[in-house]
Order: structure tokens, then sequence, then C-alpha cells
């Protein structure tokens, strides 16, 4: 099911609210996750009984492991084999299942995907599989609450109950097919604490808030964005002349609806988590007001940006720097051992994480280098003498001027249908096709442009407007910004109320033409 | 266990040397926020520095766990022993 | 802290109680507007629906209302949600099924050429893409008061057998009822109270808009300006338009996977079927090279042959080609827009040879036909005069 479905928002949702509140009230606290895990497993079978055994099976796998690390000793070789073993289930899992094998990239096809397996990529591996493996890993290096959250496994009966408790936390509806990635330390405390399984109105108030702010990104601003994307995208993939006006036009679409429709998804995810009184980390905090790309990766996506930062970025980068300082190496191999190829590194497993195709590969080298840049920039002495009495104000300008156009044209190259296409629609952005024909009518996008481009710079994000209800838990701390006048604090009110309707009829109105999220397809 | 404040004061001079332009107060509660210069590529300079000198090691989810100064220096005290 | 203890009297736990059962009074009125707003708009949509589910407006399920599409009525861009209202009407025996370039024609149109036996309804809409197109076509198979389809092959059937029109509802014409749900949108739901309130046939409010919009295009196409913009285009694709795509008919796959099945079915069950091959300028060629395909001649011709091949022993089925004469073809003047005739001359001449059975390309003569387009197209100078040149091609 996807959540802009009238069948998930009215027919599902409820159900499920209302089984999982009267179960918690007379059964107690196993009883409620047992409903969140079978009614998770429910939401995803639409998407096929195939995904759904692998979902399973990639549980128990992971689950048993867990369990085997969690009561060895230290000193038995034997744990670290499990653990890795158990990572390895996970990683050839994702490559077999998402990349039909990542020789494909590499392939005469230039990266479609030959279909070996046989089916077509199980909804949400990507994200399950990274959650468990951060899991995985969280119960190698003893977290605390790994063992708490197992909690004392006596009886065949509390392996069930455990397992089941393992499987809501992982395959939990809201967050199962699109994230956010979450950690057993930002879930555990919230299942023990007192206050679960309380009916709390207020958590059905900000969660039904984030759903229609959620609904609204993703079905009125984000699909109505799409047919332009669609035309301009295609078009450049044929090398087509296009508009410079045009090409700009559908670059821009792009970053537009990218942004809603996964932050919308990401605000839903919020909104649907709280009405079962769970907060979650949040994944966007207005990545295109950030000032630079560092700030924009602390603002996007940022649950899968600190996963494969802790994975990857950190050891590759601390061994790199361990390296470099033992064997005394001169600044510029230090830098490349500490910095550049840890990131680049990062960077290419961000870019191939959605899909085994070379756009992918070279928007990762974009950003790989470009934040590599950024980091010796900011660190020189020359930027901190430049910046250090200048005008604050014109440093923000000066640092987003610098920090759009590239932004804009690596998501762009992130969207074309080949290498080729994106630097093609590049070519005919900065280029003079001004007598090729119209691609679309301008008009109504140009309008929907308007609307999403205001919407980014000047509104507060979802976050900021609920910040009165602790909405979610803070990946990264981040700096609020854009005019504070219009930073209002949101309260449940009758005006509030009458707003968020607004918002769900406009998406209702929109919905009856539904493509689904974008990152579904990731 | 070592003595937590001797440790602080090899760590204050590593900070001092690492973060030239930085002149505030070094104490158990200082933060990456703090220091200007102290970004993630700084900080695990620092760490590996913090590791020569002090002749300990930590795992890179320690290096990532440390809330403050105070935390980073306990941790090394302990396994100082 | 120890456990406060609800059953002793304790002035404390009392007192905590109590302050516990006030702030949960405060809080449910707080939320109230929201838990409001979210049932009442839960409630409406669910009763809506039901309502729209158990009328049936589009005429999908077994039960509800059997509306009509009024006689006469062509609802172009409307049909994509009233093709079971049409194809299951039993009173229609004649089905148009195309795209943008064949929106105009009306039921009466049709009749007059075809004759008067001719009960036909035109359930072209803009952009059918393989997916839609084959949901519509399944519809006209199951029906057997089908006597005879007519059939655009469009360009966009050289597109994959998964790529599908966005603002088609396919979920309407699915096997999934769950989905429908989201069928509940402002014309529905007007129409089911339409239906409601005694009004059971349909008709297209905006006959006047589209033939106004129809020749405002026609206007605009033939201004100065944009034919020397397209005669500029022409020049600029000239080179390479002849390369070869490599493709054969197993790149097809919505050819061969759901077109070809559904012409063997309505062969089989002696359903006249007539397949048009879209009167393009040969302007076209070059022009939308640009943004369909580099080798989009040779796809087209590809795709061509591999149709005409694919059924060519199948009974009753006819395929028709008016491009290949040049004075249809090669004069940007019968055009509206590169790929979309509007000469009603030339609209004429295609009914009638669908009557007379003339202007056909059969297994015999694709050759011919394809060199001759092949030719036409390359050796295509948008400055020629075309109007007085009858070339070649006496009736086939």
């Amino acid at each position: 099911m996807i959540f802009t479905d009238p069948l998930f928002l009215f027919v599902f949702l409820p159900i499920v609210l209302i089984t999982f509140y009267t179960i918690s009230h007379f059964a107690g606290k196993n009883a409620a996750l047992i409903v969140l895990f079978v009614s998770s497993i429910i939401f995803y079978i639409p998407h096929s009984w195939f995904s759904v055994a692998l979902l399973i099976i990639a549980l128990i796998v992971n689950f048993v492991i867990a369990l085997a690390i969690t009561f060895m000793d230290d000193e038995d070789k034997r744990r670290k084999r499990l653990y890795l073993a158990g990572q390895a289930y996970n990683f050839l899992s994702l490559c077999y299942f998402k990349y039909k094998i990542v020789s494909l990239l590499f392939g005469p096809s230039g990266g479609v995907l030959v279909d070996i397996a046989g089916i077509a990529i199980p909804a949400g591996i990507s994200f399950y599989t990274f959650h468990q493996a951060a899991f995985l890993a969280d119960a190698y290096g003893r977290e605390k609450n790994v063992l708490q959250f197992l909690g004392k496994l006596s009886s065949p009966k509390a392996m069930v109950s455990a397992f089941c408790r393992y499987g809501a936390f992982v395959s939990f509806f809201p967050q199962l097919i699109i994230g956010p990635i979450t950690y057993l330390s930002e879930f555990n405390p919230q299942i023990q604490s007192k206050r679960f399984l309380r009916l709390n109105p207020i958590d059905l108030a900000v969660g039904l808030t984030f759903i229609a702010i959620g609904m609204f990104k993703k079905v009125v601003i984000a699909d109505n964005l799409a047919p332009t994307v669609d035309v301009v995208f295609s078009a450049a993939n044929v090398g087509a002349e296009i508009h410079p006006v045009q090409a700009w036009i559908g670059a821009l679409a792009y970053m537009g609806q990218l942004y809603f429709d996964f932050s919308g998804y990401s605000d839903m995810a919020l909104g649907l988590a709280r009405m079962f009184g769970l907060r979650y980390p949040i994944n966007f905090f207005s990545p295109f007001k950030a000032n630079g790309i560092i700030d924009y990766y602390r603002r996007w996506h940022m649950t899968l940006t600190r996963v494969i930062a802790r994975f990857l970025y950190t050891p590759l980068s601390v061994a790199g720097t361990r390296y470099a300082m033992f064997n005394r190496l001169a600044p510029i191999p230090a830098h490349l051992l500490s910095l550049w190829i840890p990131m680049l590194v990062n960077f290419q497993i961000i870019g191939i994480w959605h899909g085994a195709l070379w756009t992918f590969v070279v928007f990762g080298l974009m950003h790989g280098f470009w934040f590599a840049l950024e980091t010796e920039v900011r660190a020189s002495k020359w930027y901190r003498n430049f910046s250090k009495d200048k005008n604050r104000l014109f440093i923000g300008f000066l640092e987003r001027a610098v920090f759009f156009l590239p932004l804009l044209l690596s998501l762009a190259m992130f969207r074309s249908e080949s290498v080729a296409g994106g630097f093609h629609l590049f070519s005919q952005m900065f280029g003079t096709s001004f007598d090729a024909p119209s691609a679309f009518n301008m008009r109504y996008p140009v309008m929907m442009l308007g609307i999403a481009f205001s919407i980014i710079y000047l509104c507060p994000n979802s976050v900021e407007l609920m910040r009165r209800y602790r909405p979610a838990i803070m990946t990264y701390d981040n700096k609020s910004y854009g005019p504070a006048f219009l930073r209002r604090l949101w309260r449940p009110g009758w005006v509030q109320a009458a707003y968020m309707s607004v918002l769900v009829l406009a998406a209702l109105y929109y919905v009856s033409r539904q493509p689904p999220f974008l990152y579904q397809g990731f | 266990m070592s003595d937590p404040q001797a440790i602080l004061e090899q760590v204050t001079q590593i900070i001092r040397d690492l973060f030239d332009e930085y002149d505030g107060p070094v104490t158990m509660e200082t933060t990456a926020d703090d220091v200007a210069q102290w970004d993630s590529l700084s900080h695990v300079r620092l760490m590996v520095m913090i590791e020569m000198e002090l002749g300990v090691h930590f795992s890179t989810s320690e290096m990532q766990g440390f809330k403050n100064l105070g935390d980073l220096v306990n941790a090394a005290a302990k396994q100082k022993g | 802290m120890t456990k406060p203890d609800n059953a002793s009297p304790v002035a404390p736990s009392a007192s905590r109680n109590a302050r516990r059962q006030s702030l949960k009074s405060i809080r449910w009125k707080a939320a109230r507007p929201m838990l409001f707003a979210a049932v009442l708009i839960s409630v409406l949509y669910l009763a809506l629906a039901a309502l729209v589910i158990a009328v049936d407006p589009h005429n999908v399920y077994r039960w509800g209302a059997e509306p009509r599409i009024e006689a006469g009525d062509t609802p172009r861009d409307l049909v994509i949600d009233w093709i079971d209202v049409a194809a299951k009407d039993p009173s229609y025996n004649t089905f148009l099924v195309g795209s943008s370039i064949t929106a105009m024609y009306t039921p009466e149109y049709m009749r007059e050429i075809l004759g008067p036996d001719t009960n036909a309804a035109n359930l072209s809409y803009g952009g059918p893409r393989p997916i839609d197109r084959d949901l519509v076509l399944d519809r006209l198979v199951d029906n057997p008061a089908v006597k005879r389809v007519i059939l655009t092959y469009d360009w966009t059937y050289m597109e994959g057998a998964d790529v599908a029109n966005r603002g088609f509802p396919t979920f309407l014409y699915d096997d999934d009822i769950t989905n429908d749900l989201r069928m509940v949108n402002p014309p529905t739901i007007r129409r089911t109270f339409d239906i409601l309130r005694g009004k059971t046939t349909y008709s297209n409010p905006d006959d006047a808009g589209y033939d106004a919009y129809i020749e405002n295009m026609y206007a605009r196409f033939q201004s100065p300006p944009e034919l020397s913009r397209i005669k500029r285009m022409v020049e600029r694709n000239r080179t390479g338009i002849t390369q070869s795509s490599g493709k054969t008919c197993d790149s097809f796959t919505a050819l061969n996977e759901q077109l070809i099945p559904d012409l063997q079915k309505l062969s089989a069950r002696g359903a006249q079927v007539d397949i048009l091959f879209p009167i393009v300028s040969y302007a076209f060629y070059y022009v939308r090279r640009n943004d369909i395909s580099p080798t989009l001649l040779d796809e087209q011709m590809v795709a061509r042959r591999c149709l005409v091949n694919a059924v060519a022993d199948l009974p009753n089925v006819s395929i028709f080609a008016l491009d290949n004469d040049p004075t249809v073809a090669g004069d940007l003047a019968n055009y509206r827009e590169v790929g979309h005739i509007y000469n009603p001359a030339i609209l004429r001449r295609f009914m009638m040879a669908i009557k007379n059975g003339s202007d056909r390309v059969t297994r015999e003569n694709i050759a011919e036909y394809e060199e001759e387009i092949r030719t036409a197209v390359k050796d295509y100078d948008p400055n020629r005069d075309y109007t007085d040149l009858r070339l070649v091609v006496p009736d086939l």
C-alpha cells in the first residue's frame, strides 16, 4: 500500500489504530507490538508475496544472529564470524535482489537492469536492509538497548514475543518502504517508556497534521511538477533540442519534485508513527536552504547520511588518518587518505545505493568531489579570513548562490535517464536552442514552480512548525534558516484544523491520479 | 585509573596546537560546537593525535559517541587504568 | 521515588490522579478540532466512496446504473473514464480506438460514410500509451456486440509494454476493487449525483471548445513564422534521418504482447478490424526525431512492417495508409501540427478508404510502401510545392 492511497488512509489506518489502542489497553505492550508487526506485514502484502517472504527471512536471519552474538562471550572467536556472516547475508541479498548482480552495471546494456532474478526489486529492501545492518552492528557492539529490547528469553513464548518486537521495530509500516532508517537506541527507549500505549490525543493531532502536510507536498506539489519533468528529461535523453528556458524549468521542476515527494513521504511517516505514540528521526530539515553541500547533507535524507557515515566514511577516514599520521605523510597524500578517498567512496556508495545506473555513479562523483572541496575551502585560512569581517547576510547569500547551481545540475544528473542525457540537458540549459519547438505549455509548470520554491525558501519546515510538540528525533542539530517572522508555531486549534483540511482536500482532489513515491524505486 | 585532570591537560595542549585560532577555555564540558575549526575532518585528526600522544585506542563508534571532552578524557583514563 | 499506590487514600496520589485527569481532558479538548476534521473528512470520503461504487457512474461493475453516452456525442478526453460506459453499451457495434489524430470523428460522420448500420463510439483520447490502449482493447474483445474496431497505430506503440498514460485511470479497469476508492473525485461525484437525479446520459460539454481549439491550432501552425521554424528544424535534423535503429520485431513488446493477441481474438470472433497508419507529415519524422528517438523513421518503418506481417494471415484485419501520397504528407498546409492532419477532405478520404477497402497496405506491398515513405522522407524538401504532385501511387 502507499500512504496517499485512500484505502490506506481511510480504511487501513483507522482499523489498525483502533486495534492497536484496544489491544494495548486490554493485553499490554507485547500484544500491541504484535499488532504493529502483523499490520505492517498486511500493509506490505500488496507489494508481492515474494517480497513478504524475503522480508520475513531477513528478519529471522538478523534476529537469530543478533540473539546469538548478544549471548556469546567476547572471547568467543565465533562471535565475530557470526556477525560478519549476518552482515554478509544483508549485503549479498541487497546486491542480488536490488542490483540483480552489480556486474550488470558494466554489462552491454549500460545499466538497464536485466531481470536475472526474474522478479521486480522488492519494495523497501534497501531501507530495511540498512535498518537491520545497523541493528546487528549495535548488537555486536553491545549497545545497551539491545539487551533490554530482547528482554528475558526464558521460554519459547518469550522468544516469539521478542521476535515480534523485533519485527515491529524493523517493519513498522510508516518506515518500512522508504525509511527513515532508525536505530534501536531511538526506538527502544520509547517502547520501554510508561507513556507508550497511553492514548494521547495530542499525538493524534500532531500526527494528523504531519499527514496533511506530507500528503499535500506529495500529491499536490510533487505530482503536479512530475509531468513537466518527464517531458523534459525524456526529451533530453534522446538528445532533443530544448529551449533553454524549458530546460531550466525541467531541471528546477525535478529539484522541486524530488524534495516534495520524498519529504512529503517522510512527513507522512513521522505523522503515522506519531499516531501510535512513536517518534522517528527526521530525514529532512529544509535542505534547499542549506549554505553548502556539507550543510545540505545534514538536512537531506539525514538517516541515510548518518548510517553511511557511521559504517563507511568514519571508519575509512579514521583508518586513513591513522595511517597518514603514523607514517608522517606529507599534507597532500595525508589529505587524500583522510578526506578525499573516504569521501569519494562514501558518495559513490550513496549514489549506487539508489540503483545500478551510471547516472548515479556520476552523481556520486559530483557530490563526493564537491563535498571534499567544500571541506577544504571552509577549513582554509583564506576562507576564514575572507568570511571573518564580512556581513553575515552577505556571506549567507554568497554561499547559497555558489551552492545552488551545482546542486541543480547534480540532481538533474540523478534524474537523467542516461549520463549522455544528463549532459545533453546541461548543454541545452546553457545552449542557444531558442528555435526549438515548445515541449510543453509553460504557464502551469511555472506557476507550480513559483509555489514550490516559495514554500522551499519562505516557509518553515514541518518540524519547525510543530516544534512545540517534539515532533521528531533530531538526527542532526540544524539551524533554522529563512524569515523568522513566518516561522509560526502550530497549535491544534480550529483555524489550524481548517488549514489542514484544505491541504487534505486539495490532495484528495488529485488523488485519483496517483503515481507512487519516487523513493519507492530505490 | 589515571588522573583525568592530567589527561585533560595533555589533551588541552593538542587542542591548542590543532585549533590554533581558538583561544577560549578548554574544559571537560568543551564540545566541537565551541570551536569553529573543529569539524568532522579535524575531529578524526584530533582523535588520532590523542591516540598517538596517550597511547590509547578508540573504536570508531567511541569516537562518534563522545558528547564532550569529558567523555573522551574519561574513556582514555579508563584505558590507561 | 516509590510507586504511588492508587488504592491508598493518601492525599498526594489522589491529587496526582486528579491532575492527570484534568490534563487528559485538557488534551482531548485541545486536540478536538484536528480530530473532528479528520473524522469528518474520513467519514465523508468513505460515504461518498460507498455511494459512488454503489451507483457506478463509470459502469465498471456488474451492479449500479447503466449510463449511456448521448447519441452523437464524442466524449474525447473525458472518454478515459467512460470506456466501459461505451464498451458495455450493446447498441454500439463500431468503435474507433484512436488518439488525438482521430478525436474529431463524430458518430454521425462515421455512420454517414460507413453506412446506416454503423452505430459508432469514438474512444479516442490524447496520448494513448501501451498499457491503457491494451485495457481499452481488452474491453472491446470482451464485448460480443462489437462488429468493427477502427484503430490507429500510433508511434506510442514503439514504447515498452509497461508504459502507461499518466492521466489514464488504470485503477478503474483492473480487477482490484480496493483501489477504486481513488475514483472519488469531483467529476465522478457530480456524475453520481446526476444519475441519482435521473440523468443517465452523458454528454461532452465542450464540443464548441474543441472546434475552436482545432481552428486555433491550425491558424497558429500555418503562420509564416511557425512554418519557417519548422523548416529550420527539418534542416537541422537532416543529418542521419535515414539512420538504422537496429530494431527488429522482437523490440516492440507492446505490439507483440498486447496488440497482436487482441487482434487475433477480435479476428477469430469475426469482428472487422481496420488499422490506420497515422497520416503524419514527412516533416514529422524530422521534427519529432528530436524528442521521440533519433532513429524515429527507421523504427516506425520497422514497427509498421512487423504489424503488417503479423496480421497478414488474420481474416478481417486490414491496414490502411494515406501517407505514401506526397500531396497528403508532403504538404504542410494539410496539417495543424506535423503529426496531426487537419484537411477535412483527407480525413474523409481515410473513412472512405475503410469503407471501400482502398489504400490498403498488405504483405505484398509493404516493401514498396516502406520504400516510398523512406524515400519521400529522405528527399523531403519543405520548400518544395507538393500540391500538384500526383506521383505514382495508383490506388493499391
